[in-house]
C-alpha cells in the first residue's frame, strides 16, 4: 500500500530540481502505480460492492429483530443469540474457504458471544456486575482467540480484559488507589506485548503486525507513566516504588530493544513518557505556577527537539550502515 | 535509497518520458539522502506535533498567569512577534529539529493575538480578515510542512468563523463547497503544480493535506449538527455541488484509465447517481464518496482510509437520524443491500464477459 507514497516522493524531489514537464510527471505517475490502474479499480469495486451489500443486508436483519424484540418469547431471543454465535463458528470449521475468511467468522462469533451474555442477563436478570459480564465474555472467547491467531481479534481480546479490570476496580474495589490500577493495566498490556514478541520469535504463534504490538505497548507505557505521575502527586504507597522499579527495568529493556530492532516507536514513546514525568517533577515542588509553567514549556520544547535531533542522527547512522 | 538505484530511476525517466531533461543531480541526491534520513518518518512528525501542542498549553498558561491578559495591546504584540518569529526561524534554519518550537510559537501566537484583538475591538469580522491575512502570509513566506499545514487550517477556520459570526449560517454551504472544489482541483492538477515552481512544489503536500483535513472537519460538522442549516435548500445545494464534482471527477478518472467502453461508463454514472440521489439531504455521504474516489485514484493512501471511515460513520448517522419505524428501516436497509449485491453480481459478470473478448 505504500507504493503510491514512494513514487510521489521521488517525483516531487526530481521535479523540484529539474525541468520535468507536467505531462512527464503524469506519465511517471501512471506507469509507477501512483495513479490507480484499471485492475486496481476493478478489484476495489468488487470488494467495495460486495462488502457494503453484505453489511447493509446484515444491518437490515439486525433491525428486523430489534423491531420485534420486545414481543419475542425469551427462548426465541436466546435461540437467535445462540445461533449468531454457533453458525459462524460452525462455518469456520466446516466451510472450505480461505483461512482469512475463517478468521473473520471466528471474530464475528467472538463478538456475538458478548451479545449472547447480554441477552442472557436481560432475560434472567442475573444481577451480575458489569465486570462479570466482561470477564465471562473474555474467558469464553479465549480459546477462539488463540486458535484464530488473528490480529484484530487479539486487539479485541486485550481491550476486553482491560475493560474487565477497569470495571472491577470501578464497582467492586471501594478503595481508590489510582496508581495500583495503573500498575495492573501496565502489567496486563506489557504481558501481551512480551508474549507477542516472544511467541513470534519462537514460532509458536504467527508474527504479529507492528500496529497491534504498538497500540498495546502504547497503552502499557501510558499506564505506567500515569502511575508514576499519580505517585509523584501524593499517592505515596507501596505501588509507587513498584512503578518506579517497573519504569527502570522495562524502559531500559525497551530502549535496548528499540536500538537493536531499529524501531523509532520504542525510542520516541519512551522519550516522550520520560519528558511527561520530568514535567510533573518540575511542577510539583513549585508553589509558584507562573515560573514552573514557563520552565515546563521551555523544557518540553528543548527536550522534544533534542529527542528528535537524536532520532535523526540515529537514522542517519543506520542509513549509512546499510 | 542508494545512489545507483536513484541513477537508474533518473535514467529511466530520461529514456522513457522526456529526452531533453536537465537535472541538478547533486541537489536531487542531497534531497533523497535528507528525505530518507528524516522526512519519511511519521513518528517524528507525531512527536513534534505532540510536543508542540503540550508546550503551547503550558506557555499560554504561563502568559495568562503572568498577567498578559491585563493588556490587550501587549497580547496582540506578543502574538504577532510569536507568529513572525516562528516563520522567520523556520525560514532561516531548515531543520526538522525546530518543528516543535515553531509549532508552539505559531499556535500560541495566533491564540494570544486573537484574544487580545477581541478585547480591544468588538469587530470579529476584522479578526477573521486578519487571521486570513496571517494564514496567507504563512503560505507565502514559509516552506515548512507543519507551518503551511497549520496556516491552511487557520485559513479555513477563519472563513467558517466569519460566516458563523455574521449569522450567515444559511450561506455556509458555499465556503464548504469551495473547500471541496479546491481540494479536487489541487489533487487533479498535482503534476502541473509541482512542476510550476520550486515554491509550489514544496507547499503542495501540506496545502493538499490541509484542505483535506479542513474538508473532512467541515463534513463532520454537518453530520453532527443535523439541524444546522435553517432550510433544506442548503443541503440540496451541497449535495448538488458534491454530486456534480463526483461526476466530473469520475469522467476524469475514466479518461485516464482509457479503454473503458460506453456501457461501463454508463454503469458507473448510474451507480454514482443511485448512491447520491437517495441521500440528497445528507451531503456528508456524497462528500465521503467524492473523497473516496479522489484519494483512491490519485494514490493518497492515508486519506483513502480516513474517507472510508467517514463513509461508514456518515451512513450510520444517516440511518440513525431517519425518523421512521424500525421495521421500515430494516426493509430499506435490506433492500439497499440486495440492490448493491445485485450490482456487484452484474459488475463481475460484465468483467468476465470483457475478459473473454
Amino acid at each position: 500500500m505504500n507504493q503510491p507514497n514512494a513514487g510521489r516522493k521521488i517525483a516531487h524531489i526530481i521535479s523540484r530540481n529539474s525541468n520535468w514537464t507536467s505531462n512527464g510527471v503524469i506519465r511517471f505517475y501512471k506507469a509507477n502505480g501512483v495513479y490507480a490502474r484499471k485492475v486496481k479499480w476493478i478489484s476495489f469495486l468488487k470488494f467495495f460492492l460486495l462488502a457494503s451489500g453484505m453489511a447493509f443486508c446484515a444491518a437490515g436483519i439486525f433491525f428486523f429483530f430489534a423491531y420485534n424484540w420486545s414481543a419475542m418469547h425469551p427462548f426465541a431471543k436466546l435461540g437467535i443469540a445462540q445461533g449468531l454465535v454457533t453458525i459462524p463458528a460452525l462455518l469456520a470449521v466446516f466451510l472450505k474457504s480461505q483461512v482469512f475468511v475463517k478468521r473473520i467468522l471466528l471474530t464475528a462469533s467472538s463478538l456475538m458471544t458478548g451479545v449472547l451474555f447480554a441477552v442472557f442477563g436481560q432475560i434472567y436478570q442475573t444481577g451480575a456486575d458489569t465486570y462479570d459480564f466482561f470477564l465471562a465474555w473474555s474467558l469464553f472467547i479465549a480459546i477462539w482467540v488463540v486458535v484464530a491467531d488473528f490480529a484484530p481479534l487479539w486487539l479485541i481480546f486485550v481491550i476486553l480484559i482491560n475493560t474487565t479490570v477497569f470495571f472491577f476496580f470501578e464497582q467492586d474495589v471501594r478503595v481508590w488507589i489510582e496508581n495500583a490500577r495503573m500498575n495492573i493495566h501496565f502489567a496486563i498490556n506489557m504481558f501481551f506485548v512480551l508474549m507477542f514478541l516472544w511467541s513470534g520469535q519462537m514460532k509458536i504463534l504467527k508474527n504479529k503486525p507492528g500496529w497491534l504490538i504498538q497500540i498495546i505497548a502504547l497503552c502499557a507505557i501510558t499506564s505506567l507513566t500515569l502511575s508514576v505521575i499519580f505517585g509523584i502527586y501524593g499517592h505515596q504507597n507501596i505501588h509507587f516504588p513498584i512503578a518506579i522499579v517497573c519504569l527502570l527495568v522495562f524502559f531500559t529493556l525497551a530502549i535496548l530493544y528499540g536500538l537493536r530492532s531499529r524501531s523509532f516507536f520504542w525510542l520516541s514513546t519512551i522519550g516522550f513518557s520520560l519528558i511527561a514525568i520530568i514535567c510533573a517533577l518540575i511542577i510539583k515542588p513549585f508553589d509558584d505556577l507562573e515560573l514552573s509553567f514557563l520552565f515546563v514549556s521551555v523544557f518540553i520544547i528543548g527536550s522534544t527537539s533534542l529527542l528528535i535531533y537524536q532520532l535523526l542522527q540515529l537514522k542517519k547512522r543506520w542509513f549509512n550502515e546499510n | 535509497m542508494k545512489t545507483d538505484t536513484l541513477q537508474k530511476i533518473i535514467n529511466n525517466i530520461r529514456i522513457e518520458y522526456e529526452e531533453e531533461l536537465e537535472f541538478d543531480q547533486k541537489e536531487i541526491e542531497k534531497a533523497f539522502t535528507a528525505s530518507d534520513s528524516s522526512f519519511s518518518n511519521i513518528t517524528i512528525k507525531v512527536l513534534s506535533v505532540a510536543g508542540g501542542i503540550l508546550a503551547a498549553i503550558f506557555l499560554t498558561g504561563f502568559l495568562f498567569i503572568a498577567g498578559i491578559s491585563d493588556s490587550s495591546v501587549s497580547m496582540m504584540i506578543t502574538g504577532i512577534i510569536f507568529v513572525t518569529g516562528s516563520i522567520i526561524v523556520n525560514k532561516l534554519v531548515d531543520n526538522l529539529t525546530l518543528d516543535t518550537a515553531s509549532i508552539t510559537l505559531y499556535i500560541v501566537g495566533v491564540v494570544i493575538f486573537s484574544i487580545g484583538f477581541m478585547e480591544t475591538s468588538d469587530s470579529h469580522n476584522w479578526l477573521c480578515f486578519i487571521l486570513i491575512g496571517i494564514a496567507m502570509a504563512t503560505l507565502f513566506f514559509s516552506e515548512s510542512f507543519m507551518l503551511v499545514f497549520l496556516g491552511t487550517l487557520l485559513f479555513h477556520f477563519a472563513i467558517i468563523y466569519y460566516f458563523e459570526n455574521r449569522n450567515a449560517v444559511n450561506l455556509m454551504q458555499f465556503p464548504i463547497l469551495l473547500c471541496g472544489f479546491t481540494l479536487v482541483w489541487l489533487t487533479l492538477s498535482e503534476a502541473r503544480i509541482i512542476t510550476f515552481s520550486r515554491k509550489a512544489n514544496i507547499i503542495f503536500k501540506p496545502l493538499q493535506a490541509g484542505f483535506f483535513v479542513a474538508f473532512i472537519a467541515e463534513l463532520l460538522f454537518i453530520t453532527e449538527s443535523s439541524f444546522l442549516f435553517p432550510t433544506r435548500y442548503s443541503y440540496l445545494i451541497l449535495s448538488l455541488g458534491m454530486g456534480s464534482a463526483t461526476i466530473i471527477l469520475l469522467y476524469n478518472v475514466m479518461q485516464s484509465l482509457q479503454s473503458v467502453n460506453i456501457r461501463s461508463r454508463l454503469f458507473v454514472y448510474i451507480t454514482a447517481l443511485a448512491l447520491v440521489i437517495p441521500t440528497i439531504y445528507a451531503p456528508y455521504i456524497s462528500g465521503a464518496l467524492l473523497l473516496i474516489v479522489l484519494s483512491f485514484h490519485y494514490g493518497f493512501t492515508s486519506q483513502f482510509i480516513i474517507s472510508i471511515g467517514l463513509l461508514i460513520y456518515g451512513t450510520s448517522r444517516f440511518y440513525y437520524n431517519m425518523q421512521i419505524s424500525l421495521l421500515n428501516k430494516s426493509i430499506i436497509l435490506f433492500a439497499t443491500g440486495l440492490v448493491i449485491i445485485g450490482t456487484w453480481y452484474y459488475f463481475t459478470q460484465q468483467i468476465k464477459k470483457d475478459e473473454k473478448i
